[in-house]
Protein backbone atom coordinates (compact mmCIF):
# COMPACT_ATOMS: atom_id res chain seq x y z
CA UNK A 1 0.00 0.00 0.00
CA UNK A 2 2.78 2.41 0.97
CA UNK A 3 4.78 1.80 -2.22
CA UNK A 4 1.58 2.25 -4.26
CA UNK A 5 0.97 5.59 -2.58
CA UNK A 6 4.60 6.57 -3.19
CA UNK A 7 4.12 6.05 -6.93
CA UNK A 8 1.09 8.31 -6.75
CA UNK A 9 2.84 11.21 -4.98
CA UNK A 10 2.75 13.55 -8.04
CA UNK A 11 -0.93 12.70 -8.60
CA UNK A 12 -1.74 13.32 -4.92
CA UNK A 13 0.13 16.64 -4.94
CA UNK A 14 -1.88 17.73 -7.97
CA UNK A 15 -5.11 16.84 -6.19
CA UNK A 16 -4.06 18.70 -3.05
CA UNK A 17 -3.37 21.76 -5.20
CA UNK A 18 -6.87 21.54 -6.70
CA UNK A 19 -8.50 21.05 -3.28
CA UNK A 20 -6.72 24.20 -2.09
CA UNK A 21 -7.48 26.26 -5.18
CA UNK A 22 -11.17 25.43 -5.66
CA UNK A 23 -13.47 25.77 -2.63
CA UNK A 24 -15.95 23.36 -4.23
CA UNK A 25 -13.25 20.65 -4.13
CA UNK A 26 -12.04 21.35 -0.62
CA UNK A 27 -13.93 18.35 0.80
CA UNK A 28 -11.07 16.34 -0.78
CA UNK A 29 -8.98 17.09 2.30
CA UNK A 30 -11.47 15.26 4.50
CA UNK A 31 -11.93 12.22 2.26
CA UNK A 32 -8.61 10.41 3.00
CA UNK A 33 -9.17 10.89 6.74
CA UNK A 34 -12.72 9.51 6.53
CA UNK A 35 -11.50 6.62 4.34
CA UNK A 36 -8.79 5.82 6.91
CA UNK A 37 -11.38 5.94 9.69
CA UNK A 38 -13.73 3.61 7.77
CA UNK A 39 -10.87 1.10 7.44
CA UNK A 40 -9.81 1.62 11.08
CA UNK A 41 -13.36 0.81 12.18
CA UNK A 42 -13.01 -2.57 10.49
CA UNK A 43 -9.41 -3.26 11.49
CA UNK A 44 -10.39 -6.33 13.54
CA UNK A 45 -12.12 -8.27 10.73
CA UNK A 46 -9.43 -7.13 8.26
CA UNK A 47 -6.60 -8.42 10.46
CA UNK A 48 -8.33 -11.74 11.08
CA UNK A 49 -9.37 -12.37 7.46
CA UNK A 50 -7.84 -15.55 6.13
CA UNK A 51 -5.62 -15.08 3.05
CA UNK A 52 -6.95 -16.73 -0.10
CA UNK A 53 -4.52 -18.07 -2.66
CA UNK A 54 -7.04 -19.18 -5.25
CA UNK A 55 -6.13 -18.59 -8.87
CA UNK A 56 -9.28 -16.53 -9.50
CA UNK A 57 -8.47 -14.15 -6.64
CA UNK A 58 -4.89 -13.68 -7.82
CA UNK A 59 -6.01 -13.09 -11.40
CA UNK A 60 -8.69 -10.57 -10.41
CA UNK A 61 -6.33 -8.68 -8.11
CA UNK A 62 -3.53 -8.53 -10.67
CA UNK A 63 -5.96 -7.52 -13.43
CA UNK A 64 -7.30 -4.64 -11.33
CA UNK A 65 -3.79 -3.49 -10.41
CA UNK A 66 -2.51 -3.68 -13.99
CA UNK A 67 -5.58 -1.80 -15.29
CA UNK A 68 -5.08 0.90 -12.66
CA UNK A 69 -1.37 1.27 -13.34
CA UNK A 70 -2.07 1.36 -17.09
CA UNK A 71 -4.54 4.18 -16.49
CA UNK A 72 -1.95 5.95 -14.33
CA UNK A 73 0.71 5.71 -17.04
CA UNK A 74 -1.65 6.87 -19.80
CA UNK A 75 -3.10 9.63 -17.65
CA UNK A 76 0.34 10.86 -16.56
CA UNK A 77 1.87 10.84 -20.03
CA UNK A 78 -1.15 12.37 -21.78
CA UNK A 79 -1.97 14.87 -19.06
CA UNK A 80 -5.39 13.31 -18.43
CA UNK A 81 -5.46 14.04 -14.74
CA UNK A 82 -8.86 12.46 -14.03
CA UNK A 83 -7.72 9.13 -15.47
CA UNK A 84 -4.53 9.16 -13.40
CA UNK A 85 -6.32 10.24 -10.23
CA UNK A 86 -9.23 7.82 -10.50
CA UNK A 87 -6.78 4.94 -10.92
CA UNK A 88 -5.55 5.31 -7.31
CA UNK A 89 -8.56 3.73 -5.53
CA UNK A 90 -8.64 0.98 -8.19
CA UNK A 91 -4.94 0.25 -7.61
CA UNK A 92 -5.48 0.05 -3.83
CA UNK A 93 -8.49 -2.24 -4.28
CA UNK A 94 -6.38 -4.41 -6.59
CA UNK A 95 -3.54 -4.60 -4.06
CA UNK A 96 -5.99 -5.46 -1.26
CA UNK A 97 -7.49 -8.29 -3.31
CA UNK A 98 -4.18 -9.58 -4.67
CA UNK A 99 -2.25 -9.49 -1.40
CA UNK A 100 -4.98 -9.88 1.21
CA UNK A 101 -7.61 -11.86 -0.65
CA UNK A 102 -11.39 -11.53 -0.74
CA UNK A 103 -11.64 -11.63 3.07
CA UNK A 104 -9.63 -8.41 3.40
CA UNK A 105 -11.37 -6.79 0.44
CA UNK A 106 -14.82 -7.54 1.89
CA UNK A 107 -14.07 -5.33 4.90
CA UNK A 108 -11.67 -2.81 3.36
CA UNK A 109 -13.47 -2.00 0.11
CA UNK A 110 -15.74 0.69 1.50
CA UNK A 111 -12.80 2.67 2.86
CA UNK A 112 -10.71 2.25 -0.29
CA UNK A 113 -13.59 2.94 -2.68
CA UNK A 114 -14.48 6.01 -0.61
CA UNK A 115 -11.28 7.59 -1.98
CA UNK A 116 -13.11 8.10 -5.30
CA UNK A 117 -14.82 11.05 -3.65
CA UNK A 118 -11.54 12.94 -3.41
CA UNK A 119 -11.10 12.86 -7.20
CA UNK A 120 -12.47 16.02 -8.85
CA UNK A 121 -14.79 15.29 -11.79
CA UNK A 122 -13.43 15.96 -15.29
CA UNK A 123 -13.83 19.67 -15.91
CA UNK A 124 -15.74 19.16 -19.16
CA UNK A 125 -18.38 17.09 -17.34
CA UNK A 126 -18.45 19.47 -14.39
CA UNK A 127 -18.92 22.51 -16.63
CA UNK A 128 -21.81 20.95 -18.56
CA UNK A 129 -23.54 19.78 -15.38
CA UNK A 130 -22.97 23.13 -13.69
CA UNK A 131 -24.58 25.10 -16.52
CA UNK A 132 -27.62 22.79 -16.60
CA UNK A 133 -27.87 23.06 -12.82
CA UNK A 134 -27.73 26.87 -13.00
CA UNK A 135 -30.64 26.88 -15.45
CA UNK A 136 -32.62 24.46 -13.28
CA UNK A 137 -31.89 26.38 -10.08
CA UNK A 138 -32.87 29.67 -11.75
CA UNK A 139 -36.14 28.18 -13.08
CA UNK A 140 -37.06 26.65 -9.72
CA UNK A 141 -36.24 29.90 -7.89
CA UNK A 142 -38.26 31.97 -10.40
CA UNK A 143 -41.24 29.62 -10.05
CA UNK A 144 -41.07 29.82 -6.25
CA UNK A 145 -40.80 33.62 -6.30
CA UNK A 146 -43.84 33.89 -8.59
CA UNK A 147 -45.77 31.59 -6.28
CA UNK A 148 -44.85 33.90 -3.40
CA UNK A 149 -46.13 36.91 -5.33
CA UNK A 150 -42.74 38.40 -6.21
CA UNK A 151 -42.62 39.71 -9.81
CA UNK A 152 -39.63 38.16 -11.59
CA UNK A 153 -38.52 37.72 -15.19
CA UNK A 154 -36.20 34.79 -15.82
CA UNK A 155 -33.77 35.03 -18.73
CA UNK A 156 -31.64 31.90 -18.68
CA UNK A 157 -29.53 32.12 -15.53
CA UNK A 158 -30.54 35.75 -14.88
CA UNK A 159 -33.38 36.65 -12.55
CA UNK A 160 -34.67 40.17 -13.18
CA UNK A 161 -36.43 41.48 -10.08
CA UNK A 162 -38.22 44.81 -9.98
CA UNK A 163 -35.27 46.47 -8.25
CA UNK A 164 -32.23 44.49 -9.41
CA UNK A 165 -30.92 41.60 -11.49
CA UNK A 166 -29.48 38.46 -9.92
CA UNK A 167 -27.30 35.93 -11.68
CA UNK A 168 -27.25 32.28 -10.63
CA UNK A 169 -23.49 32.04 -11.07
CA UNK A 170 -21.32 28.92 -11.22
CA UNK A 171 -20.60 29.11 -7.50
CA UNK A 172 -24.35 29.46 -6.79
CA UNK A 173 -25.23 26.24 -8.63
CA UNK A 174 -25.82 23.01 -6.77
CA UNK A 175 -23.42 20.87 -8.78
CA UNK A 176 -20.08 21.85 -7.19
CA UNK A 177 -21.52 20.86 -3.82
CA UNK A 178 -23.07 17.60 -5.00
CA UNK A 179 -19.85 15.55 -4.89
CA UNK A 180 -19.14 16.78 -1.37
CA UNK A 181 -22.70 16.06 -0.29
CA UNK A 182 -22.70 12.53 -1.72
CA UNK A 183 -19.40 11.91 0.08
CA UNK A 184 -20.99 13.25 3.23
CA UNK A 185 -24.06 11.02 2.79
CA UNK A 186 -21.97 7.89 2.27
CA UNK A 187 -19.75 8.66 5.28
CA UNK A 188 -22.74 9.45 7.47
CA UNK A 189 -24.45 6.21 6.44
CA UNK A 190 -21.33 4.21 7.34
CA UNK A 191 -20.64 5.79 10.71
CA UNK A 192 -23.24 3.82 12.62
CA UNK A 193 -24.50 0.29 12.09
CA UNK A 194 -27.76 0.47 10.14
CA UNK A 195 -29.76 -1.80 7.87
CA UNK A 196 -28.28 -1.75 4.35
CA UNK A 197 -31.44 -0.25 2.80
CA UNK A 198 -31.16 2.73 5.17
CA UNK A 199 -27.47 3.17 4.31
CA UNK A 200 -28.28 3.18 0.60
CA UNK A 201 -31.20 5.57 1.08
CA UNK A 202 -29.06 7.99 3.11
CA UNK A 203 -26.25 7.90 0.56
CA UNK A 204 -28.67 8.48 -2.33
CA UNK A 205 -30.65 11.20 -0.59
CA UNK A 206 -27.68 13.49 0.08
CA UNK A 207 -27.54 14.88 -3.47
CA UNK A 208 -31.26 15.75 -3.85
CA UNK A 209 -31.28 17.15 -0.32
CA UNK A 210 -28.31 19.34 -1.21
CA UNK A 211 -30.08 20.48 -4.37
CA UNK A 212 -33.20 21.36 -2.38
CA UNK A 213 -31.15 23.17 0.27
CA UNK A 214 -29.36 25.22 -2.39
CA UNK A 215 -32.61 26.21 -4.12
CA UNK A 216 -34.02 27.23 -0.75
CA UNK A 217 -30.92 29.39 -0.21
CA UNK A 218 -31.41 31.02 -3.63
CA UNK A 219 -35.07 31.72 -2.88
CA UNK A 220 -34.24 33.30 0.49
CA UNK A 221 -31.46 35.37 -1.08
CA UNK A 222 -33.78 36.56 -3.88
CA UNK A 223 -36.52 37.45 -1.41
CA UNK A 224 -34.04 39.41 0.68
CA UNK A 225 -32.72 41.17 -2.45
CA UNK A 226 -36.28 42.04 -3.49
CA UNK A 227 -37.10 43.42 -0.05
CA UNK A 228 -33.81 45.11 0.87
CA UNK A 229 -31.92 45.64 -2.41
CA UNK A 230 -28.22 44.91 -3.11
CA UNK A 231 -27.32 45.11 0.59
CA UNK A 232 -29.02 41.73 1.01
CA UNK A 233 -26.32 40.05 -1.08
CA UNK A 234 -23.87 40.67 1.75
CA UNK A 235 -25.90 38.55 4.14
CA UNK A 236 -24.67 35.40 5.77
CA UNK A 237 -26.84 33.01 3.73
CA UNK A 238 -25.50 34.33 0.41
CA UNK A 239 -21.86 34.97 1.34
CA UNK A 240 -21.37 31.64 3.05
CA UNK A 241 -23.49 29.74 0.55
CA UNK A 242 -21.50 26.51 0.63
CA UNK A 243 -21.51 26.33 4.42
CA UNK A 244 -25.22 27.14 4.56
CA UNK A 245 -26.06 24.37 2.09
CA UNK A 246 -23.75 21.94 3.89
CA UNK A 247 -25.34 22.59 7.29
CA UNK A 248 -28.86 22.47 5.89
CA UNK A 249 -28.09 19.16 4.17
CA UNK A 250 -26.74 17.67 7.40
CA UNK A 251 -29.94 18.66 9.18
CA UNK A 252 -32.06 17.17 6.39
CA UNK A 253 -29.96 13.98 6.47
CA UNK A 254 -30.54 13.66 10.20
CA UNK A 255 -34.24 14.08 9.55
CA UNK A 256 -34.26 11.41 6.82
CA UNK A 257 -32.27 9.10 9.11
CA UNK A 258 -34.81 9.66 11.87
CA UNK A 259 -37.68 8.84 9.53
CA UNK A 260 -36.08 5.79 7.92
CA UNK A 261 -34.45 4.17 10.93
CA UNK A 262 -36.87 2.39 13.26
CA UNK A 263 -36.74 3.66 16.84
CA UNK A 264 -36.60 1.77 20.14
CA UNK A 265 -36.07 -1.98 20.22
CA UNK A 266 -36.62 -2.33 16.48
CA UNK A 267 -33.80 0.15 15.83
CA UNK A 268 -31.51 -1.79 18.11
CA UNK A 269 -32.40 -5.08 16.39
CA UNK A 270 -31.78 -3.50 12.97
CA UNK A 271 -28.45 -2.18 14.17
CA UNK A 272 -27.53 -5.56 15.57
CA UNK A 273 -28.40 -7.23 12.26
CA UNK A 274 -26.36 -4.68 10.35
CA UNK A 275 -23.44 -5.22 12.72
CA UNK A 276 -23.68 -8.96 12.35
CA UNK B 1 2.41 -13.37 0.69
CA UNK B 2 6.04 -12.30 0.19
CA UNK B 3 5.96 -13.32 -3.48
CA UNK B 4 2.80 -11.32 -4.02
CA UNK B 5 4.28 -8.23 -2.38
CA UNK B 6 7.33 -8.55 -4.65
CA UNK B 7 5.02 -8.89 -7.67
CA UNK B 8 3.19 -5.70 -6.65
CA UNK B 9 6.51 -3.91 -6.23
CA UNK B 10 7.65 -5.07 -9.66
CA UNK B 11 4.46 -3.75 -11.27
CA UNK B 12 4.87 -0.41 -9.51
CA UNK B 13 8.48 -0.13 -10.68
CA UNK B 14 7.40 -0.94 -14.24
CA UNK B 15 4.74 1.78 -14.13
CA UNK B 16 7.18 4.31 -12.68
CA UNK B 17 9.72 3.39 -15.36
CA UNK B 18 7.16 3.85 -18.12
CA UNK B 19 6.30 7.31 -16.80
CA UNK B 20 9.86 8.48 -16.22
CA UNK B 21 11.62 6.95 -19.23
CA UNK B 22 9.13 7.80 -21.98
CA UNK B 23 10.54 10.62 -24.15
CA UNK B 24 9.07 14.05 -23.53
CA UNK B 25 6.50 15.49 -25.87
CA UNK B 26 8.25 17.59 -28.51
CA UNK B 27 7.83 21.33 -28.51
CA UNK B 28 6.43 22.83 -31.69
CA UNK B 29 9.55 23.63 -33.78
CA UNK B 30 8.03 26.75 -35.32
CA UNK B 31 4.84 28.74 -35.06
CA UNK B 32 2.21 27.66 -37.52
CA UNK B 33 1.95 29.74 -40.68
CA UNK B 34 -1.39 31.05 -39.51
CA UNK B 35 -0.76 34.50 -40.93
CA UNK B 36 -0.82 32.87 -44.34
CA UNK B 37 -4.54 32.31 -43.97
CA UNK B 38 -6.27 33.77 -47.01
CA UNK B 39 -7.65 37.25 -46.61
CA UNK B 40 -10.59 36.32 -48.83
CA UNK B 41 -12.78 33.41 -47.76
CA UNK B 42 -15.82 32.58 -49.91
CA UNK B 43 -16.27 36.21 -50.82
CA UNK B 44 -15.66 37.49 -47.29
CA UNK B 45 -12.74 39.94 -47.04
CA UNK B 46 -10.77 40.65 -43.91
CA UNK B 47 -9.65 43.49 -41.70
CA UNK B 48 -7.31 42.69 -38.80
CA UNK B 49 -8.40 42.58 -35.20
CA UNK B 50 -11.57 41.61 -33.39
CA UNK B 51 -13.08 42.62 -30.08
CA UNK B 52 -11.92 40.31 -27.27
CA UNK B 53 -15.45 40.07 -25.95
CA UNK B 54 -16.57 38.39 -29.18
CA UNK B 55 -13.95 35.63 -29.11
CA UNK B 56 -11.84 35.65 -25.93
CA UNK B 57 -8.06 35.27 -26.12
CA UNK B 58 -6.71 32.13 -24.46
CA UNK B 59 -3.42 32.76 -22.61
CA UNK B 60 -2.29 29.24 -23.53
CA UNK B 61 -2.32 29.87 -27.27
CA UNK B 62 1.14 29.93 -28.84
CA UNK B 63 0.15 31.67 -32.07
CA UNK B 64 -3.12 33.00 -33.38
CA UNK B 65 -4.72 34.90 -36.17
CA UNK B 66 -7.77 36.99 -35.31
CA UNK B 67 -9.63 38.82 -38.01
CA UNK B 68 -12.85 40.57 -38.86
CA UNK B 69 -14.34 39.45 -42.18
CA UNK B 70 -17.01 41.36 -44.05
CA UNK B 71 -19.31 40.49 -46.90
CA UNK B 72 -21.54 43.39 -47.85
CA UNK B 73 -23.41 44.42 -44.72
CA UNK B 74 -22.57 41.14 -42.99
CA UNK B 75 -19.78 40.98 -40.43
CA UNK B 76 -18.09 37.99 -38.80
CA UNK B 77 -15.09 37.42 -36.58
CA UNK B 78 -12.72 34.49 -36.83
CA UNK B 79 -9.95 33.23 -34.61
CA UNK B 80 -7.54 30.38 -35.33
CA UNK B 81 -5.22 29.58 -32.43
CA UNK B 82 -2.38 27.10 -32.10
CA UNK B 83 -1.85 25.17 -28.86
CA UNK B 84 1.25 23.06 -28.28
CA UNK B 85 2.64 20.65 -25.65
CA UNK B 86 -0.86 19.82 -24.48
CA UNK B 87 0.36 16.91 -22.39
CA UNK B 88 0.54 19.72 -19.85
CA UNK B 89 -3.09 20.47 -18.93
CA UNK B 90 -2.13 24.10 -18.26
CA UNK B 91 -1.26 24.56 -21.94
CA UNK B 92 -4.52 23.23 -23.34
CA UNK B 93 -7.22 25.26 -25.02
CA UNK B 94 -9.56 26.22 -22.20
CA UNK B 95 -13.23 25.38 -22.67
CA UNK B 96 -13.94 28.50 -20.63
CA UNK B 97 -12.49 30.75 -23.34
CA UNK B 98 -14.20 29.48 -26.46
CA UNK B 99 -16.87 32.17 -26.20
CA UNK B 100 -17.48 35.02 -23.77
CA UNK B 101 -18.93 33.82 -20.46
CA UNK B 102 -19.04 37.03 -18.43
CA UNK B 103 -22.60 38.35 -17.92
CA UNK B 104 -23.96 35.65 -20.21
CA UNK B 105 -27.57 34.77 -19.49
CA UNK B 106 -27.96 31.84 -21.85
CA UNK B 107 -25.86 29.49 -24.00
CA UNK B 108 -27.93 27.44 -26.42
CA UNK B 109 -26.73 24.68 -28.71
CA UNK B 110 -27.46 25.41 -32.36
CA UNK B 111 -27.16 23.49 -35.62
CA UNK B 112 -25.57 25.14 -38.60
CA UNK B 113 -27.43 24.68 -41.90
CA UNK B 114 -24.55 22.89 -43.57
CA UNK B 115 -24.16 19.53 -45.21
CA UNK B 116 -21.50 17.08 -44.10
CA UNK B 117 -19.38 17.49 -41.00
CA UNK B 118 -20.75 20.33 -38.89
CA UNK B 119 -18.77 22.28 -36.34
CA UNK B 120 -20.09 22.89 -32.83
CA UNK B 121 -22.36 25.91 -32.69
CA UNK B 122 -23.82 27.85 -29.80
CA UNK B 123 -25.87 30.99 -29.51
CA UNK B 124 -24.56 33.13 -26.67
CA UNK B 125 -26.98 35.67 -25.17
CA UNK B 126 -25.26 38.48 -23.35
CA UNK B 127 -27.22 41.46 -22.11
CA UNK B 128 -29.10 42.67 -25.20
CA UNK B 129 -26.72 41.02 -27.71
CA UNK B 130 -26.64 37.55 -29.20
CA UNK B 131 -23.75 35.96 -31.05
CA UNK B 132 -23.52 32.68 -32.96
CA UNK B 133 -20.19 30.97 -32.28
CA UNK B 134 -19.11 27.99 -34.38
CA UNK B 135 -15.93 26.17 -33.41
CA UNK B 136 -13.92 23.04 -33.99
CA UNK B 137 -10.51 21.54 -33.32
CA UNK B 138 -7.91 20.39 -35.78
CA UNK B 139 -5.03 17.96 -35.33
CA UNK B 140 -2.69 17.52 -38.27
CA UNK B 141 -5.35 18.16 -40.90
CA UNK B 142 -8.13 16.19 -39.17
CA UNK B 143 -11.01 18.20 -37.71
CA UNK B 144 -13.07 17.41 -34.63
CA UNK B 145 -16.32 19.02 -33.56
CA UNK B 146 -16.85 16.80 -30.52
CA UNK B 147 -14.84 17.82 -27.49
CA UNK B 148 -14.63 14.20 -26.34
CA UNK B 149 -13.41 12.89 -29.71
CA UNK B 150 -10.87 15.68 -29.83
CA UNK B 151 -9.55 14.79 -26.37
CA UNK B 152 -9.29 11.12 -27.33
CA UNK B 153 -7.50 11.99 -30.58
CA UNK B 154 -5.16 14.33 -28.71
CA UNK B 155 -4.42 11.59 -26.16
CA UNK B 156 -3.61 9.17 -28.98
CA UNK B 157 -1.37 11.77 -30.64
CA UNK B 158 0.46 12.47 -27.38
CA UNK B 159 0.94 8.80 -26.50
CA UNK B 160 1.89 7.45 -29.90
CA UNK B 161 3.52 10.36 -31.73
CA UNK B 162 4.62 12.33 -28.63
CA UNK B 163 3.13 15.44 -30.21
CA UNK B 164 0.55 17.60 -28.53
CA UNK B 165 -0.33 20.30 -31.07
CA UNK B 166 -3.77 21.34 -32.23
CA UNK B 167 -5.66 24.27 -33.67
CA UNK B 168 -8.86 25.78 -32.32
CA UNK B 169 -10.85 27.51 -35.05
CA UNK B 170 -13.77 29.78 -34.16
CA UNK B 171 -16.23 31.83 -36.17
CA UNK B 172 -18.52 34.35 -34.48
CA UNK B 173 -21.41 36.12 -36.15
CA UNK B 174 -23.57 38.68 -34.34
CA UNK B 175 -27.27 37.86 -34.51
CA UNK B 176 -29.00 40.47 -36.63
CA UNK B 177 -32.33 41.96 -35.57
CA UNK B 178 -34.03 40.17 -38.47
CA UNK B 179 -33.46 36.78 -36.93
CA UNK B 180 -31.03 34.03 -36.17
CA UNK B 181 -31.41 32.02 -39.39
CA UNK B 182 -29.36 34.50 -41.42
CA UNK B 183 -26.61 34.52 -38.77
CA UNK B 184 -26.46 30.73 -38.67
CA UNK B 185 -26.25 30.68 -42.49
CA UNK B 186 -23.40 33.23 -42.42
CA UNK B 187 -21.54 31.25 -39.76
CA UNK B 188 -21.96 28.03 -41.76
CA UNK B 189 -20.73 29.70 -44.96
CA UNK B 190 -17.63 31.16 -43.35
CA UNK B 191 -16.92 28.06 -41.26
CA UNK B 192 -16.96 25.87 -44.37
CA UNK B 193 -14.55 28.21 -46.17
CA UNK B 194 -12.27 28.40 -43.12
CA UNK B 195 -12.20 24.62 -42.74
CA UNK B 196 -11.13 24.28 -46.37
CA UNK B 197 -8.46 26.94 -45.92
CA UNK B 198 -7.11 25.21 -42.80
CA UNK B 199 -6.91 21.69 -44.21
CA UNK B 200 -3.34 22.30 -45.32
CA UNK B 201 -2.38 23.91 -42.02
CA UNK B 202 -1.20 21.12 -39.76
CA UNK B 203 -0.23 23.48 -36.97
CA UNK B 204 3.46 22.77 -36.58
Amino acid sequence: MVSTLALYVPVLLGMVADWSRFPSQSHGFAVPAIAAYLIWMRRGPIASAAPDGSRATVAAGVAALIAALGALVIGSLAGETFLARASLPVALLGVALFVGGPGVLRHAWIGLAYLFFMVPLPYLTLKTLTYQSRLFDASATAAALRALGVPVLQDGVMLHLANMTLEVADECSSVPAIAALIALGVAYAQLHPRPTRVKVALALSAAPLGLAANILRLILTSLAAYALGPIALGNVIHRFGGTTVFLATILLLLLVDRVLTPTGPARTRGAARARG
Amino acid sequence: MRARLLAVLALLVLAAGAIVLTPRVRECPRAAPLDGLSTILAGWTDADGIPDEALPVDPSEVAAVRRTYRSGPRVAWISVALFTRQDDPQRRASINRIYAEQDVSRVERATLPAAGARPNAVVVSRRDRRVVVAYWYQIAGRTYASETRFRLALMREILLARRGDSLLARVAVPVAPDGIAASLASAAELAAALRLALVGTPGC
